[in-house]
């Protein structure tokens, strides 16, 4: 028999009342993260009125000379020079791109592992870079491939002049280097999601293809892979949605007069107009540009997905 | 029941914690300014009110107030809270002001300076002139004249026409900053090694034979045998350069010693100075001008194996351990680098040997300032004029009388832990406990103390003579009756054998500033450059060096930064012409 209680407007079903209860339980649980996510990234997007304004620093936006869209044209005046950075950026992201299978390969081949201690250690040991701040990975590069590093003192095992490697300053090899160095750094710690997504695949699976006379290739070209793939998809869609963004903190610390030509990225370049040159309003104009170009790289890889694949993650 | 109780108050904890997180910043600043607990922070906000009155009572008569109060003060070498150290307990005693610091650099104070939230009196670290009219056109600094004219009488006296730049140049007829580093020539007193050159290793010149040179292609060649000499005294199989540099200062290391070496000095806007003519050029569109002369002196060394490619890709910090470590023989500074001097006949001029007449100072860059969140102004100045005083300059750059100095026989030298930390070489960490050069940026620097002795008592004879390094005295015994290399160094300039550069004429000092598109667009120009130097300084031919630079000459123009610069060389014209009436 269903129970009723008596509310305001009449009688409705206590199961509603419930509902409600437990709705509002996880409304309180997202509340602060959707404030959390509103504060960081909807609030600063007033900061775009900027862009039709000539910036002067200490004086509120209404005190700033309103200048239409003066700085817009300056994207175009410098168009030579974004080109450059955006050509870096993309070449950069492409690169990166290229590499999304490799945490899942990785995980598959950890998962095959079944020495649990020699897992765990490998596990770790992949995963820590993670945590390293790119500033300490700068200080390591430079302590193994400058002219006093680990690859200098080899050198002078094998008797020669210890002058290391130019690979920081090397400008034909920068885009590898940076992909090499984001690699290392991240492989372990982007495995964890496929190994998660491995542990959930159903083991009659397994079993099934195992019955089947599967080798252990077989098995994971059949079982594993495609158990995989929608999560795979679904990384590659965030990562071609971030194709533009490729961080600050890599790119700031390994840059230098010898590689600047390639090593400039669109968000590098954004501080440099912002903060080396003084030129607020146009860095945000970039940023604007980067943001816009973003948005529809996101909604045409999740319009080809849902093409293509039938689904779509927006 | 319980899960849903546990939910409830984490999602309520979590709710609340950003709450928190989104409250007042300054509120949570006061807080922790004062000594960390919320009870101390509202006593002294009762304590600040209370004082406030009594300071505007005795103001107005224009005494030192001594009642107790707390400013904020906005540096860069000390770490935020209350100043405790013995620098700061002195001036707590000298002017009843307790100092709570605001921890600042470049970008911070443009953070705050947007925000409005800037210190009570600050320092502006390296802060553009496009930045520095910016904050006073928002009312953000305290018109100064008044004060000074009250309060700042020590000021005005020891720097009038950093003053007179500062109210004319700066604050379009009010004063509003007041630039620090001001100098007097004193060339009775040469500094110990000079300031900035190119100091080479005096012990490897000297053991090839100090061969004779005249002009920098033979400086070249003698670095050569320096370097082939070096690499042949390592036994660990090390590549040692004769020249580097390094990437964290932008151009520096291209700006600095070279010009400097050719009687120039380096201005705002990407320009050099002739000290001797008075006339500016811009260092990348001279084409003849002494930077791209400087350019191919570096290039050239390159091409001779002198110049390490890493000093295109390395920090300065990894540039001093090469220069401690032997593995770079030339350095551009002296600090750090015991061992080096400059050498005889490698360039013309002798920089930088005396303290010479700058009689703006730094100019904008690194100006002191109040700032209009100041509550009591008349107290900021009176700080401000304390640490101009002989006393106070002598307690900045020394410490405290009786503990870090004090007079022995009539001469007033470092003593005691002071002296034990500056005969070991090293009392960098004692000084910044004790709060020793902490506000070196806090006076302009050329008191003149009645007891006759420099205020750093670092730079009197007696001092350089007996601090003057082994190699630094085998080197002034060498080259003539010496005890330290300043002394050969005025011997040279007294026997014509160079010359240096004494004065940096007032009309380079009081440029006006450039509307803001030009220097936006200098400042876009000098990125451009500074992510292009390598394309110059490590090209392979004359053909390549000379294309690299017809590349970025027409890449810079066609930015509009011709303009630009045409605009700072009108402006130069025009503070040749005003100079006269800045002369005191």
């Amino acid at each position: 028999m269903q129970e009723y209680s008596v509310m305001d407007e009449g009688i409705v079903p206590s199961k509603w009342n419930a509902r409600t209860r437990r709705g509002l339980k996880y409304l309180l649980i997202a509340l602060p993260f959707m404030v959390l996510a509103a504060a960081f990234y909807y609030v600063p997007l007033f900061s775009w009125a900027y862009a039709f304004f000539k910036y002067q620093l200490g004086h509120p936006i209404t005190d700033m000379p309103f200048v239409g869209l003066a700085n817009f044209r300056k994207l175009l005046a410098q168009w030579q020079e974004v080109a450059r950075v955006l050509r870096n950026t993309l070449a950069m992201s492409f690169l990166n791109i290229l590499c999304t299978p490799l945490p899942m390969i990785f995980a598959i081949m950890l998962n095959e592992v079944h020495h649990a201690r020699y897992k765990k250690f490998i596990q770790t040991a992949t995963t820590l870079p993670n945590f390293i701040s790119w500033f300490i990975v700068y200080e390591l590069a430079s302590a193994i491939f400058s002219s006093g590093g680990l690859i200098a003192v080899i050198q002078g095992r094998f008797g020669n002049v210890q002058t290391g490697t130019d690979i920081l300053g090397n400008n034909d090899i920068v885009w590898i280097f940076q992909l090499l160095l984001g690699i290392w750094k991240g492989l372990g710690w982007q495995a964890i999601i496929y190994l998660a997504a491995i542990s959930g695949i159903d083991q009659e699976l397994y079993d099934a293809a195992r019955v089947d006379g599967a080798d252990k290739m077989r098995t994971i070209m059949h079982v594993t892979v495609p158990g995989l793939m929608p999560t795979f998809m679904v990384l590659l869609l965030l990562q071609v949605s971030n194709l533009l963004n490729n961080g600050l903190d890599q790119y700031f610390v390994f840059y230098n007069p010898s590689v600047a030509d390639k090593i400039e990225v669109l968000d590098y370049y954004v501080y440099k107009i912002g903060i080396l040159v003084n030129d607020y309003s146009y860095s945000i104009v970039l940023g604007m540009f980067k943001t816009l170009i973003s948005v529809l790289l996101l909604f045409s890889v999740n319009g080809i997905s849902k093409k293509v694949r039938g689904e779509s993650i927006v | 029941m319980k899960k849903k109780t546990i939910s409830t108050v984490l999602s309520a904890f979590l709710c609340g914690t950003l709450l928190i997180g989104c409250g007042s910043g300054n509120a949570a600043g006061t807080v922790q300014s004062t000594d960390g607990s919320s009870a101390a922070g509202i006593a002294e906000s009762v304590e600040t009110q209370a004082s406030a009155s009594e300071t505007a009572e005795s103001s107005s008569s224009g005494e030192l107030d001594k009642s107790p109060i707390t400013l904020t003060l906005g540096i860069s070498q000390a770490e935020d809270g209350e100043w405790d150290c013995a620098v700061a307990e002195q001036i707590k005693e000298a002017t009843g002001i307790t100092l709570n610091i605001v921890k600042v650099d470049h970008d911070k104070m443009k953070v705050l300076a947007a925000g409005g939230d800037l210190p009570d009196l600050f320092w502006l670290p390296e802060l553009s002139m496009m930045d520095v009219s910016s904050i006073i056109s928002s009312g953000q600094l305290l018109p100064l004249d008044d004060l000074l004219e009250e309060y700042g009488q020590d000021i005005l006296k020891n720097e009038p026409t950093a003053i007179q730049y500062s109210k004319k140049i700066v604050g379009d007829g009010t004063t509003y900053i007041l630039p620090c580093a001001v100098k007097k020539a004193e060339p009775d007193n040469p500094l110990q090694n000079g300031f900035v050159g190119f100091f080479t290793r005096y012990d490897y010149y000297k053991a090839i034979g100090s061969p004779e040179m005249n002009g920098e292609d033979e400086y070249l060649d003698v670095l050569r045998q320096i370097q082939d000499y070096a690499q042949s005294q390592r036994t660990d199989g090390k590549k040692v350069y004769a020249l580097s540099a390094w990437t964290d200062w932008g151009a520096w290391p291209y700006i600095i010693p070279y010009p400097f070496s050719h009687g120039y000095t380096n201005l705002n806007a990407n320009f050099l100075g002739n000290c001797e003519t008075g006339e500016v050029e811009n260092e990348f569109l001279e084409e003849d001008g002494v930077f791209w002369k400087g350019m191919k002196f570096f290039n050239k060394a390159y091409r001779m194996g002198l110049f390490d490619p890493e000093g295109l890709t390395q920090k300065w910090q990894q540039y001093c351990d090469k220069i401690e470590n032997g593995l770079v023989l030339t350095n551009y500074l002296t600090r750090n680098s015991p061992n080096t001097v400059l050498l005889p006949g490698a360039f013309e001029i002798l920089p930088d040997i005396y303290d010479y007449d700058l009689a703006c100072g730094y100019q904008v860059n690194d100006s002191r300032a109040i700032s209009t969140n100041c509550k009591y102004p008349e107290r900021a100045m009176q700080l401000l004029n304390y640490l101009e005083t002989d006393e106070g300059a002598r307690l900045i750059f020394n410490g405290v009388q009786g503990e870090d100095w004090d007079y022995v026989d009539g001469v007033p030298q470092p003593i005691g832990e002071r002296l034990k930390y500056l005969n070991s070489g090293d009392s960098y960490e004692y000084d910044s406990k004790r709060g020793i050069n902490t506000l070196e940026y806090f006076c302009s620097g050329v008191q003149q103390p009645e007891d006759g002795y420099p205020v750093k008592l670092t730079n009197t004879k007696n001092y350089k003579m007996e601090h003057a390094t082994p190699e630094q005295q085998e080197f002034a015994a060498d080259y003539g009756d010496f005890k330290y290399p300043g002394q050969v160094y005025d011997q040279w300039v007294k026997d014509g054998i160079g010359k240096t550069c004494s004065v940096v004429p007032v009309s380079l000092q009081i440029i006006g500033p450039c509307s803001e598109e030009a220097q936006q667009i200098q400042s876009n120009g000098e990125q451009y450059f500074n992510s292009n130097l390598s394309k110059v300084v490590l090209a392979e031919s004359d053909e390549q060096f000379e294309k690299a630079k017809q590349d970025i000459i027409s890449d810079l123009k066609a930015m509009g930064y011709e303009n630009a610069a045409n605009e700072f060389i009108e402006n130069a014209k025009v503070a040749k012409e005003e100079a006269a009436s800045f002369e005191n």
